[in-house]
């Protein structure tokens, strides 16, 4: 049996033996590997506060109370952004809307509306808006989809 | 359905300190192996609250597949090793010549287990010597005797090949009865 052999069945002894907490004194090998055993089952020093769990509870819910604001408050501000843009952009988007009001009346005929009918239709007023819903709905799927810290 | 899944559903439903219970019945491990990695208290205390934000933030990813505490050591080792990475700390391994060693001759045979346990001396001098194994050893070891984790379990934290842990083990042992052997001759 070579040194590695022997080394490995003196821990496996030492081991079982721990398991079954027989007397030691048998064999002075095993009985060292016994107290390095010991030793490795000795808590680390220091030790973490014993209020940590408490402070982890309060820790978790202070961060969902602040995502929860932050979050509001980013929905706000994106759509106020997006309205804003949207009005200084309106002079240049209103004759192009302009524009496609003429193709309105074929529409009209080809669904078999009566003529003018869409083209009453507020579209400048329906398409700004869902453009802003459209800007906010993109930024928020932007906000969740957005690296995490992974563990 | 055992402890630890009733209390992962209960803080995925946001039972009020279901959090807390699952705080304090884990972070004895989460301690343990952070600690046994970066070995600076402060630094082992702020990677803990690290880790218990991560559980909490991705809790919904368990799976139920491995023992929780499994996943959390996972979690754990994990956010120690970058934490290690990151600050550029050398991460000391064993190197290939541990088992090659020859315990010292001038060590008698007189050894007596139930005195040398209770000399604090020794006891402190072993914990010295735990602590000054190369990383990965101490890490092991911690799980396995501190946390009576078992090979597949440690596998899986570590990501390390069962064979390969218990290798690691055999060697910290080995290394650690070597010191303490030096130990006893330079007391005899």
């Amino acid at each position: 049996m070579n040194n590695i052999d022997k080394e490995a069945r003196w821990q496996a002894l030492a081991e079982q033996a721990e398991r079954d907490h027989t007397a030691p004194g048998n064999d002075s090998q095993v009985d060292r590997y016994r107290l390095i055993l010991r030793a490795l089952r000795q808590p680390v020093g220091p030790q973490l506060a014993p209020d940590f769990a408490q402070a982890m509870q309060a820790e978790v819910l202070r961060q969902e109370h602040r995502s929860v604001v932050e979050d509001a408050l980013v929905t706000v501000l994106m759509t106020v952004m997006v309205l804003i843009g949207l009005y200084v952009a309106y002079p240049y988007v209103a004759p192009l809307l302009g524009q496609m009001r003429g193709s309105l009346p074929l529409a009209d005929s080809l669904f078999g509306i009566a003529d003018g009918a869409l083209a009453n239709v507020p579209w400048r007023a329906i398409i700004g808006s869902a453009a802003a819903i459209g800007g906010v709905m993109l930024i928020d799927r932007y906000a969740d989809s957005s690296p995490r810290l992974q563990a | 359905m055992n402890d630890d899944q009733t209390l992962v559903r209960a803080v995925l439903a946001g039972q009020s300190g279901a959090f807390e219970r699952m705080v304090a019945r884990h972070q004895r491990l989460v301690w343990h192996l952070v600690y046994r990695i970066v070995q600076h208290p402060e630094d082992a205390r702020e990677i803990c609250q690290d880790v218990f934000l991560r559980v909490h933030r991705c809790l919904h990813q368990y799976r139920f597949e491995s023992a929780f505490s499994t996943w959390i050591g996972r979690i754990a080792y994990t956010v120690a090793m970058r934490f290690m990475q990151k600050k550029r700390l050398p991460m000391a391994e064993a190197s290939e010549d541990d088992g090659d060693e020859q315990p010292l001759d001038r060590v008698e045979d007189g050894f007596d287990l139930e005195a040398s346990c209770a000399d604090a001396e020794v006891m402190v001098h072993m914990s010295a010597a735990i602590e000054c194994l190369p990383q990965i050893q101490r890490t092991l070891v911690t799980l396995y005797h501190l946390e009576e984790m078992g090979i597949a379990e440690i596998a899986e934290i570590t990501q390390l090949p069962a064979g390969t842990v218990k290798n690691y083990l055999f060697r910290a042992r080995q290394r650690l009865k070597q010191q303490l052997e030096q130990r006893l001759g330079e007391l005899a």
